[in-house]
């Protein structure tokens, strides 16, 4: 008696272990409920001493989902729980007395929601007067309410197990587990009867079952929330050197005019992307049976890594004809000026791989958007049952891909490299193309 | 008698396939059969290469059920320098070994259409392709120009029946090789993508499909 009264006192203060309490407690009385009028009706017994404690803070009272304040009063004929703060709506509590049976009557829409958002009307299983637990009575032997309610795990990560039960001592026959998301349902196909459901969750959605003595079908949502640490670092753009050639993982190669000419490109980048995962169909029996789901991502597959590569055109990356040709006298007073070589050299970095407005800041900003970054979108990627293989990871990889590359296709300044992507694509004169106008003095960059 | 007719059909459809290589057909409208062995985990991955070629969607009509139906014709054109070597069975299980641990490969064209401008809302089903060399009349060779037709069937969502007037598709074929391999009884797919191509944007209008203008 001890033990059990220092669990409840324990249960009091912590709404959350409340419901683990219901299994210490074998003597209910039945609740019934009349189907055509929603109205429940329950005997709640009282028994045990009368010492009354008025720290009872949180007490949750049996035939309703309130909590009452420490405003339970005493009388000479026992412990009287009146006035008390309702959250049932248009019912009085009645007056219990110890070792007398009450009943009440309520209906579903009296019940309201508990100060800490757990659903109104809980009362539905409990089966105690717990209210009186502290130090009030020690054993709630009887009453309370058997009504059967579903409790689920209400959020878990994707990739964990949650569980589903039918709380109180209900003993009537359950059918029909299912679990629905949108338009897909996942039928329990052994141990319909079974007082839980439990299993591997990878998909938010709703966990149903049928209670028999008209009870009719209760239900509990799951939410599934994301993984953590599957989204996918920027890479830092790299120049090839050496080289006016890249191949891009597309499978688009580009070598670049050397020297360039009218129509030319002066550089080029590949937003190389690249992903790998493993998958997996969920076997376990439970509410996601037969969902697939990603279990691992990588931003590699195989051996070829997500890279950003880019390449400038050898012409400017030293003092070639091309780059001395470049006279920069282009001037707010000589706007029909030429670029300068160092000039357009920056230019050109800048627009493939600088900071501010580039292919790689199209990249990266597109690739930071959580449903476009790969790792993200393989993360919470998942498939109905049914279906088959690595189709359901390999499109929506594919197609966050995609949006990434559709991104960098954009061109900074219009893609015009007279202008410099970091100045707000300031122009900073043409270029001087062969044949090579002859040039005055010394070359002096700059844009407007 | 009907089986008769379908493998004289079939051979019409093969010699048609040599005599116009240029229009081969393949209809994967019917009853086919899937795989034996499902995968229950595995892998895959892409580095986003491009097929060389260019996907139109035709279609021959769309059924007003509840559910409507739309049979498609995905006809993929060669526009790269080199042959390209596409599976073309339907039928999966014809290409698995009659051994049901023996390990194999082969390669699988995935066509589907997607719905919405993120091209993440997939209809269903998809259409399967598949292809292993050792099996030649599952492999055809689609030179420069030429093309593949495929007679598909995908449905349509009441939903998107409802506003067809808004939802644009996007037909996409993806080219994977695939190894399965079966280990005390679970079955294991290691695919790896060869390459993928979109179509550009199509509206379903008035019951049919419509080429949307290039952005």
């Amino acid at each position: 008696m001890k033990t059990l009264r220092k669990v409840l006192i324990f249960a009091i203060f912590t709404p959350a272990a409340f419901s683990q309490m219901i299994p210490q407690y074998s003597s209910y009385s039945m609740a019934t409920k009349d189907p055509s009028t929603g109205q429940i009706t329950t005997a709640v017994t009282i028994q045990g001493n009368t010492t009354f404690n008025p720290s009872c803070t949180y007490c949750y009272s049996a035939w309703h989902s309130a909590y009452v304040t420490n405003q339970i009063s005493r009388t000479d004929t026992g412990v009287i729980i009146s006035g008390g703060r309702q959250m049932v709506a248009n019912v009085q509590p009645p007056s219990l007395q110890i070792n007398r049976t009450t009943y009440v009557t309520v209906t579903e829409s009296d019940c309201v929601d508990l100060p800490d958002g757990s659903p109104g009307c809980n009362f539905r299983g409990e089966g105690q007067v717990i209210c009186s637990v502290v130090g009030i009575i020690a054993t709630i032997g009887g009453g309370g309410t058997l009504l059967p309610q579903l409790r689920c795990s209400s959020q878990v990560t994707r990739g964990a197990s949650a569980s589903c039960q039918v709380a109180g001592a209900f003993s009537g026959n359950l059918s029909n587990w299912k679990f629905t998301a949108e338009q897909t349902t996942v039928n329990r196909t052994s141990n319909q009867n079974a007082f839980n459901w439990s299993g591997r969750m990878v998909k938010s959605g709703s966990v149903s079952v049928t209670a028999s003595g008209g009870w009719g079908v209760l239900s509990a949502p799951i939410s599934v929330t994301n993984r953590t640490n599957f989204a996918f670092p920027v890479v830092s753009p790299v120049q090839l050197t050496g080289t006016n050639s890249i191949t891009c993982y597309s499978g688009r190669a580009v070598t670049l005019d050397s020297p360039p000419g009218n129509g030319s490109q002066e550089g080029y980048s590949c937003a190389d992307q690249a992903f790998s995962f493993n998958f997996s169909t969920i076997s376990d029996g439970g509410p996601n049976h037969g969902y697939e789901y990603v279990t691992s991502a990588s931003s590699q597959d195989g051996a070829r890594q997500t890279k950003f590569e880019f390449i400038v055109v050898s012409d400017l990356l030293s003092q070639t004809s091309f780059y001395n040709s470049q006279c920069g006298d282009f001037s707010s007073s000589n706007l029909a000026g030429f670029i300068a070589g160092s000039q357009l050299k920056q230019n050109v970095f800048d627009h493939e791989q600088g900071a501010i407005l580039s292919h790689w800041t199209e990249y990266r900003d597109a690739q930071n958007v959580p449903t476009n970054n790969i790792g993200s979108v393989l993360e919470a990627a998942t498939a109905s049952p049914g279906s088959i293989g690595s189709s359901f990871a390999q499109n929506a990889g594919n197609a966050a891909l995609n949006r990434i590359s559709q991104a960098v296709d954009g061109e900074p300044c219009l893609g015009s490299v007279n202008r410099n992507s970091s100045q707000s694509c300031a122009n900073c004169g043409t270029i001087n193309f062969s044949p090579y106008q002859g040039c005055i003095g010394q070359p002096v960059p700059h844009c407007q | 008698m009907r089986r008769v007719v379908q493998c004289v059909l079939g051979v019409l459809v093969l010699l048609f396939a040599v005599a116009a290589p240029a229009q081969l057909t393949v209809d994967a409208q019917g009853q086919v059969e899937g795989r034996r062995r499902v995968p229950t985990s595995g892998s895959g991955g892409s580095i986003g290469r491009k097929l060389p070629v260019r996907i139109t969607l035709e279609n021959q009509e769309v059924t007003k059920s509840k559910e409507g139906v739309l049979f498609v014709d995905f006809i993929l054109t060669n526009v790269g320098s080199s042959t390209l070597s596409l599976p073309i069975s339907p039928n999966a299980r014809k290409l698995e070994p009659p051994d049901s641990i023996k390990s194999y490969t082969w390669n699988c064209l995935r066509l589907y259409v997607t719905t919405d401008a993120a091209q993440d809302s997939v209809l269903v089903p998809e259409t399967s392709l598949y292809g292993d060399q050792a099996y030649p009349e599952t492999v055809a060779a689609i030179a420069p120009g030429e093309f593949l037709k495929v007679h598909s069937k995908i449905k349509l969502p009441s939903t998107l029946t409802a506003a067809s007037m808004g939802s644009v598709l996007v037909a996409h074929a993806s080219l994977i090789t695939e190894t399965t391999v079966t280990i005390n009884g679970q079955t294991v797919s290691n695919a790896e993508e060869l390459g993928s191509a979109a179509s550009a944007q199509y509206a379903l209008k008035g019951m049919a499909l419509q080429p949307l203008p290039m952005k």
